[in-house]
């Protein structure tokens, strides 16, 4: 019964607690933004606090090329610096601006598109920019880390609850600060501490979330819930419900892979955020019909009531599974396609910094990346080998060879054919690659050798050589001076060969007898 | 007819110079707000009134001089701010505005109680809004969003009600039940009234007591003592007639007249 509520979100992990997290709070907090008409800061807040982490990721790369150990403190540097550039544009965003030339909006407007630049200069200039750039500004909450969690719990958890406590005070302030001042509350603290509340939520949302995601979630929301509902209270209510549902209808999406017509599927499904923003506009539309029909107001938030209900019945179970660190319910689809994303992501990240050191300009870091590769047990590793044979560098080119013969790869006996096809290599080489298209077991391997034999001017050692890995590899022997002896050799029998695991190399096999052995 | 001069002062204020920064706006301010005291503050726009009355409310340090309070309470005041000063899209109930004048007294992290709801309702019910107690502040006419913000002050009980500009974009209709309304605060309780505005021709009808701020200075008075020709044509720098209609005190600007020092 349970497992049938709750799918497809059987059991979820942090992952998406920390979705709905930033669902609750953004929302909560949006309708004051939307309310005291402070749109444009929430969204100028968000590039400042992108701002803060892209600087983290360039400072902490300058760090390590200067010798300094980033480890101790790379984890909590975008953090504490995304923090503390919001806390800088809360203090400044809330210094009223009184010129006459410049308005205060439009040095909002200004703090915006300025953050917004350097922060993708910053991140640009980063390791793995443009994955962590499109991270920040679309990407999804599918790498939550730990640490980031337990800062998005315990921030949300405190903020939380200092606003249920001073809800009320905050709300007058927030509506009409000089006359909660003159009723003797302190009311310019407490709307610093919205502004705060504001500034301190975006910043830990965005280790998490996106740009999109957090910004969508302060805006769409409470629109939504302005629509829908007439009381202050009832409004958060309803924001927090859409953006708990958006995160539960739209996370399914994310998940199905509309190319292999599969769910849970996660690197074929719709980015997350776009797609959580999308769910909330078909919310604000049908709300903008509710708010004309009063019969589909009631459904709708009849609706919405069914969604957050399920939501959290889904975020006990998870949090059930997070703190108790037991399954309420069987294995779960969701993590495991979330577990398979995160390492499709560590996956693509791997290959990315591999294909850049085959890229170098140092021989020796080219080298090391072909032995990377073929230390690395994976489909794509073979695909960057083959690419290496491009490399200009004989010595870069014979490694690649030798690598792509202990790789074993279905495509390296072919892509070494066409090596020798098209870059007509040095008799070294040649002699490289038939060594590697014999342990790749193909045939190929003694007709290169052969066809090496051929060669008028091969020098000879490197003829001894051949005749030595021919004998090796099919038993046979013919005098060095016999020029048509391996060729008329080949033509009896290349339709026949068969390579043996065990010897190590070729036998002919005709219905039932051995030739070679 | 003044407040009598033996009545005690809740605000005290000792040749106050008032501003921003190095900015005077206000000097010389000698002013005594009288209890039971029905005051009209009255200026052309940009004379200063918000000025003087950011100092009353307790925001604004004076630059020198001295603003005294009685000592061993704290005054209480109901601040009526102008309407347009709240943002209608707070999606809120009238009665939830009137309540918030006694979010001081309920305390923090705390709830509001049947008393407080009790003076809530009385207050709705005094200024005329009990019935509409429920609808949407956001859907009210200026008059009754006027009303609201006066009622959510006289919850809180105040000993001195502050209403800045009450019938600032109002209809003469809107205008006349506003000022009745704070007429009868005033005489029901004899409330002190502080009203600032800067409608000389609706606060002459009214109020008791006439501070009138021009080029940085304030001078004040009974009615009769301020509500000459020679004054208030000075005030607006062009000439100005008063008299009486049926009773009631009216001015008006002379045709024609030159304009002097403006």
């Amino acid at each position: 019964m349970l497992d049938g509520l709750l799918f497809p979100f059987e059991s979820m992990d942090r992952n998406i607690l920390a979705m709905i997290m930033i669902a609750v709070m953004s929302a909560y907090l949006g309708v004051y933004i939307v309310c005291k008409r402070i749109v444009f800061v929430g969204v100028s807040l968000a590039e400042i606090s992108a701002l803060g982490i892209g600087f983290a990721f360039y400072a902490t790369d300058w760090a390590v090329a200067l010798g300094f150990e980033p480890h101790a403190w790379e984890e909590q540097a975008p953090l504490i610096l995304s923090v503390l550039f919001t806390l800088v544009g809360v203090v400044l965003f809330s210094v009223h601006h009184s010129g006459k030339r410049v308005t205060q909006e439009s040095l909002i407007g200004v703090g915006y598109a300025i953050a917004a630049g350097l922060a993708v200069l910053f991140i640009w200039q980063s390791a793995e920019g443009k994955e962590k750039l499109n991270h920040l500004v679309a990407g999804d909450v599918i790498l939550t880390t730990e640490a980031q969690f337990i800062v998005l719990s315990i921030t949300f958890v405190v903020l939380g609850v200092l606003h249920l406590l001073f809800s009320k005070e905050i709300l007058f302030s927030a509506l009409d600060k000089d006359s909660a001042q003159s009723f003797a509350l302190p009311a310019r603290l407490f709307d610093l501490f919205l502004y705060l509340s504001i500034g301190i939520a975006v910043a830990v949302s965005l280790r998490t979330g996106s740009i999109l995601l957090v910004v969508g979630f302060m805006i769409v929301p409470p629109v939504t819930g302005l629509l829908l509902v007439n009381r202050f209270g009832h409004v958060q209510l309803v924001a927090i419900a859409v953006g708990v549902s958006a995160c539960v209808l739209a996370a399914p999406a994310t998940f199905y892979n509309p190319a292999s017509g599969l769910w849970y599927d996660p690197p074929g499904g719709l980015p997350m955020s776009p797609t959580v923003v999308a769910v909330q506009a078909v919310f604000l539309v049908a709300a903008w019909i509710a708010s004309r029909w009063s019969w589909t107001r009631r459904a709708l938030l009849r609706g919405l009531g069914l969604t957050t209900g399920i939501a959290v019945v889904l975020c006990s179970v998870s949090l059930s599974h997070l703190l108790l660190g037991t399954q309420l319910v069987g294995e779960s689809p969701l993590a495991t396609a979330l577990d398979r994303k995160f390492e499709q992501t560590e996956h693509d990240r791997t290959l990315d910094h591999l294909e850049s050191m085959l890229h170098s300009s140092n021989r020796s870091e080219r080298i090391e990346a072909i032995h990377l590769l073929v230390a690395w047990d994976d489909p794509h590793a073979a695909d960057l080998l083959i690419k290496a044979l491009q490399d200009e560098d004989p010595a870069v080119q014979g490694e690649t060879i030798t690598a792509l013969g202990e790789s074993k790869g279905s495509r390296a006996a072919w892509a070494l054919e066409t090596y020798l096809e098209t870059r007509f290599p040095s008799a070294d080489l040649v002699l490289q690659v038939a060594e590697a298209l014999g342990q790749l077991g193909s045939p190929e391997a003694v007709h290169t050798l052969i066809h090496l034999l051929e060669e008028s001017a091969l020098p000879p050692f490197i003829r001894l050589q051949a005749t030595k890995r021919l004998e090796a590899l099919v038993g046979e022997s013919y005098d060095l001076r016999d020029e048509h002896g391996w060729r008329d050799w080949w033509e009896e029998n290349h339709k026949h060969l068969r390579w043996d695991d065990e010897k190590n190399r070729f036998f002919v096999h005709r219905s039932g007898q051995e030739k070679g052995r | 007819m003044g407040t009598p001069p033996g009545t005690p002062s809740i605000v005290t204020y000792e040749d106050v110079v008032l501003g921003y920064g190095e900015g005077v706006v206000l000097s010389g301010v000698d002013l005594q707000i009288r209890a039971g005291s029905y005051l009209g503050i009255v200026g052309p726009n940009g004379s200063g009134k918000t000025t003087f009355l950011r100092s009353v409310l307790g925001f604004l340090r004076p630059i020198s001089g001295r603003i005294r309070r009685p000592s061993g309470r704290r005054i209480r005041i109901g601040y009526v701010p102008q309407r347009q000063s709240l943002d209608p899209i707070f999606p809120l109930r009238v009665r939830d505005v009137a309540v918030m004048g006694l979010y001081r007294e309920i305390g923090f992290m705390r709830r509001v109680q049947a008393r407080h709801r009790r003076r809530v309702e009385e207050a709705l019910e005094f200024v005329g809004m009990r019935e509409l107690a429920e609808a949407s502040y956001r859907d009210l006419s200026g008059g009754q969003q006027q009303r609201t913000l006066i009622a959510r002050a006289l919850a809180s009980e105040p000993d001195l009600l502050v209403l800045d500009e009450p019938t600032n974009g109002m209809d003469l209709v809107g205008e006349r039940n506003i000022m009745g309304l704070v007429d009868r605060l005033h005489a029901q309780g004899d409330r002190t009234v502080l009203m600032v505005s800067h409608r000389l021709h609706v606060v002459c009808r009214h109020v008791h007591d006439l501070a009138l701020i021009s080029e940085g200075k304030m001078v004040h008075g009974s009615m009769e003592e301020m509500f000459t020709s020679e004054r208030l044509s000075a005030l607006y720098g062009i000439p100005v007639r008063v008299g009486r209609l049926e009773g009631e005190r009216v001015l008006f600007a002379e045709s024609g007249g030159e304009v002097t020092g403006r």
